[in-house]
């Protein structure tokens, strides 16, 4: 090996080993923190904001449905709700998953953070659906697949969280890890549901490979509540991780 | 809101009274 050769691999191997050192300040527990206590302020005020336009807007400015008039207005905290529970599912997959491949510890913290705010999502997702439900088709609640679906999230993010609590703190953190990872499977089913199977729920408002199937005159407000929902959700995971 | 305005409201309602609720939960355990 030449001598510039050497000089390369030293320098960068340098540069990579710095990456990593800056990259593990970055994320321990006290920078984080420290950085979650200033943040999260701001997060609440500008949630606060959001939300508040987004809900006068959909509720007063956006036009009614021709088929469900008024009672379309549910979808400003339905599919927020909904989102937000399959978003905050990924997350806390992927954190559990960091936390399992490289144990850093702040990964398991939002892990743990995220399980009771995605259950309250889900939770609020299956409970603004039926109260849509109960007019528009006349039933609170149907064995629909994506319906059953989503029920089985709530299940695991409160399996999640009482698999957690019912261990000692590390075999906990680990095993609930392991059962976060395992139930990402149940992610793509809730939203291929409507596409897989003949459902009672309708198919998807927002696709990434599909023009919305909704008017933008309603689609405007709805992407700025999911915003604010996203923005609920930061707050609260910065709440809990300010003073670990 | 029409016939449907009880069931906008307390979707509505139920919504926000639980995230707000929550997070004042999250305040002050966390304080």
């Amino acid at each position: 090996m030449s001598a510039s050769e050497r000089r390369h691999i030293k320098s960068n191997s340098g540069v990579v080993m710095f990456t990593k050192q800056w990259f593990a300040q970055f994320i321990s527990p006290n920078n984080v923190a420290n950085g979650a206590a200033h943040a999260w302020p701001y997060l609440l005020i500008s949630m606060l904001v959001i939300i508040s336009i987004a809900l006068i807007w959909g509720l007063f400015y956006a036009p009614s449905d021709y088929q469900q008039g008024h009672a379309f207005r549910i979808i400003y905290v339905h599919v927020p709700s909904a989102f937000l529970s399959l978003m905050v599912y990924m997350v806390m997959a992927t954190s559990a998953a960091s936390y399992l491949i490289w144990r850093i510890k702040v990964a398991d913290q939002i892990a743990k953070a995220s399980a009771p705010v995605g259950a309250l999502f889900t939770f609020l997702a299956l409970i603004t659906g039926s109260i849509w439900g109960k007019p528009m088709w006349g039933t609170w609640w149907i064995w629909d697949a994506r319906l059953t679906s989503e029920l089985i999230l709530l299940f695991l993010f409160l399996g999640y969280m009482t698999l957690r609590d019912a261990l000692p703190q590390k075999v906990g953190a680990l095993a609930s890890s392991y059962l976060a990872i395992v139930g990402i499977i149940n992610i793509p089913i809730i939203h291929f549901s409507v596409v897989w199977w003949n459902t009672l729920h309708q198919g998807p408002t927002l696709s990434r490979f599909a023009k919305p199937a909704i008017d933008s005159s309603m689609l405007y407000p709805l992407l700025l509540m999911i915003l604010g929902f996203i923005l609920y959700y930061a707050c609260i995971v910065c709440l809990q991780l300010r003073r670990k | 809101m029409g016939d449907y305005g009880v069931y906008v409201w307390s979707s509505m309602g139920i919504t926000i009274a639980c995230l707000g609720l929550y997070l004042i939960y999250v305040y002050y355990k966390t304080k």
